[in-house]
């Protein structure tokens, strides 16, 4: 995997954040966020607006400073300036100088990377037929999108974030764009991370998943282990509240409608009884945690940082 | 790959033209290069445009006085357009630092921040300390090539001129307008117009607050300038009257004194019927000039420079620490 650095794993894990938090003035934007991603994922950032997407993604592009905890990118810390060389970031209204032409755009790019790749940014341009000398200002919204990819991939990043790449496209320049990622991401082994708001974006693209809501992380985790520790179970509502067999599990969230009665739970062990037992689709499954916020956040063994570390956050913690 | 970058050679697209400029400079300039060279060209017009007017006035001044009195030739040469192309010059100077502060120093910064570019330039390779200080750094550069050069030729002028002029020297249009003074207030104006830019995040406000302030500042300056130093004194017994501001100095105020040093308005007793009567009633017996002499105006100059510089310093370190501690 292109992100490996180092033998003793701390290029394992393309972010770590423990005890993460921000506060703008009184609100916490994220509070208490402890979660890891492993490189090479293809991570969806999903939660509804103001839930604390964006000011992740900010703290991890260092636009904005931790207020608690720590985040590490690839083993660095990120207030260390050495983390500069191996992100991108593109954020959600893609800015760039309207006034610079494509091909100043890029030479921005080759001017302040130590590592840019010119070959892997023109190819991006060209294949979009972007004229090289046209002024980016007088671009079409999915050329802009491509021009700032460029610049984002010939950065030769090992993390990529992005904050909603498709949001504000035409439907068929986000499918162009959406495709164009994939394919540079999967070429480059780049680890990525891209907040959205549309569901089936990340459910087609992503193979890794992190939901915030309410400034709290509710699920992290590989998308299919996600999904596999959840059922779908729909039987006759025959009793008050949650039936006996359903209630041995970790009800996500239930819901009785007339003589129907509909669950989301977290299997532990089979399900007994007389219900009909169906997969859920990802929709459904961070529908059902975005909703109840009582219900206590899942994150698989590999999204939840060690316990082992711990003594190394309270240092970085006393040196902020 | 990572060689790519160091291959100027390499076939291009075409026209390339050389690579002077470098890494964040090479962006500066580019992103900034249309409020550089118009300053620079604006600049350097005005000082052609003062060197030829200096001329032509000092082709005048040499042999236009035909033994005219010193009075009635002042006179006369307030009716020129030598005078008046001088007073457009002093104007020139006096706008000089709110120029400065407004069309480079505000939008510098503010730009960046309104646009949301600053999100793309600080999550390149390199940290938000080193844009910052190249923004800042060539914008001073800028600011002291225009500023010295126009500092430069019109003080040459007003050495020239301002023997035949009625202005006195520490009044504003002749004080901020020569010497260090408009370097440094063009350095203030842009440290205020960048802090103005950081503050408030839009180009259009921080133009205006730049603005605003520079006439604020104007109403204070005339009351504090002459704070600072001490003015000389020359003392007359009563009968010669006032004593004369000897050449080239500046009338800062005149009283009347009586025998004991104390000091009484300098027209204590001149609308009294008999004046010689009242004075030897208040027991004035001298006439007091306080002034400041034509060489005690480099010193004050430089004084005031030094705290304006010190001032434009204090908001810089302001602005950096706004910018370190507030999330961009």
């Amino acid at each position: 995997m292109g992100g490996m650095r180092s033998a003793d794993g701390a290029g394992r894990w393309a972010m770590e954040a423990r005890g993460l938090g921000k506060r703008y003035g009184r609100n916490w934007a994220l509070r208490d966020c402890s979660f890891r991603l492993p490189a090479g994922a293809i991570c969806g950032l999903v939660g509804s607006n103001g839930a604390g997407k964006s000011t992740l993604l900010n703290m991890a592009a260092r636009l904005a400073r931790p207020t608690t905890g720590s985040l590490r990118i690839f083993g660095l810390p990120v207030t260390d300036p050495g983390v500069l060389t191996g992100y991108a970031f593109l954020a959600q209204d893609k800015p760039l100088f309207p006034r610079f032409t494509v091909e100043e755009t890029l030479r921005l790019g080759a001017e302040l990377n130590p590592r840019w790749d010119r070959a892997v940014a023109e190819r991006i341009v060209r294949s979009g037929k972007v004229p090289l000398g046209a002024r980016v200002g007088t671009l079409s919204g999915g050329q802009r999108s491509r021009v700032a990819l460029a610049l984002a991939f010939g950065k030769r990043p090992e993390l990529l974030l992005l904050d909603e790449p498709l949001a504000e496209l035409d439907p068929l320049s986000q499918h162009e764009i959406a495709g164009l990622l994939m394919a540079e991401a999967a070429e480059q082994g780049t680890t990525v991370v891209m907040s959205s708001h549309q569901l089936s974006d990340v459910a087609t693209m992503c193979d890794h998943l992190l939901a915030v809501s309410e400034g709290r992380v509710r699920l992290a985790g590989e998308v299919d282990e996600l999904l596999g520790a959840h059922r779908l179970v729909t039987g006759a509502h025959l009793v008050e509240g949650v039936p006996p067999q359903i209630a041995r599990h970790a009800v996500v969230e239930s819901r009785a409608v007339g003589r129907q009665f509909t669950a989301l739970i977290q299997t532990r062990g089979p399900v007994e009884g007389d219900w009909k037992v169906t997969a859920p689709s990802l929709e459904e499954v961070l529908l059902g945690y975005l909703r109840s916020p009582g219900t206590p956040a899942l994150l698989t063994a590999d999204a939840q940082v060690d316990d082992e570390d711990r003594g190394a956050r309270g240092e970085e913690e006393a040196a902020a | 790959m990572s060689a790519t970058v160091q291959a100027p050679s390499e076939s291009g697209t075409g026209k390339q033209p050389p690579r002077v400029l470098r890494g964040m400079v090479w962006l500066v300039w580019r992103q900034h290069r249309t409020a550089f060279l118009a300053c620079l060209a604006l600049a350097a017009a005005a000082c052609v445009n003062m060197l030829w007017e200096r001329a032509s006035t000092m082709d005048y001044l040499a042999g236009g006085r035909a033994g005219m009195p010193d009075g009635d030739f002042r006179m006369a040469f307030q009716g020129t357009s030598y005078a008046s192309a001088f007073q457009d010059g002093a104007w020139v100077m006096s706008m000089l630092p709110v120029v400065v502060g407004v069309f480079l120093g505000a939008p510098l910064i503010a730009g960046d921040l309104e646009r949301g570019t600053l999100k793309l330039v600080t999550t390149q390779s390199m940290t938000r300390r080193r844009w910052l200080g190249t923004k800042a750094g060539m914008a001073v550069l800028v600011t002291l090539v225009c500023s010295v050069a126009l500092s430069a030729v019109f003080t040459w002028w007003w050495h020239g001129v301002h023997a035949v002029t009625f202005s006195d020297w520490t009044g504003s249009s002749d004080f901020d307008t020569t010497g260090p003074m408009p370097v440094a207030w063009s350095l203030l104006y842009l440290a205020v117009g960048i802090a103005f830019g950081v503050f408030v995040r839009r180009v259009l406000p921080a133009m205006v607050l730049t603005f605003g302030l520079f006439f604020a500042m104007g109403i204070v300056w005339d009351r504090i300038r002459l704070l600072p130093f001490t003015p000389r004194v020359i003392t007359n017994p009563v009968e010669q009257g006032q004593p004369p501001v000897p050449e080239g100095g500046a009338r800062f105020d005149n009283w009347t004194v009586d025998a004991h040093g104390g000091l009484h308005g300098f027209g204590a007793c001149s609308n009294e019927r008999t004046p010689a009567a009242c004075r030897a009633d208040k027991g004035i017996v001298a006439e007091r000039l306080e002034y400041f002499g034509h060489d005690q105006m480099g010193a004050m100059q430089w004084t005031w420079a030094a705290i304006l510089l010190a001032a434009a310093l204090a908001v810089a370190g302001l602005t950096l620490w706004w910018v370190r501690r507030r999330p961009l």
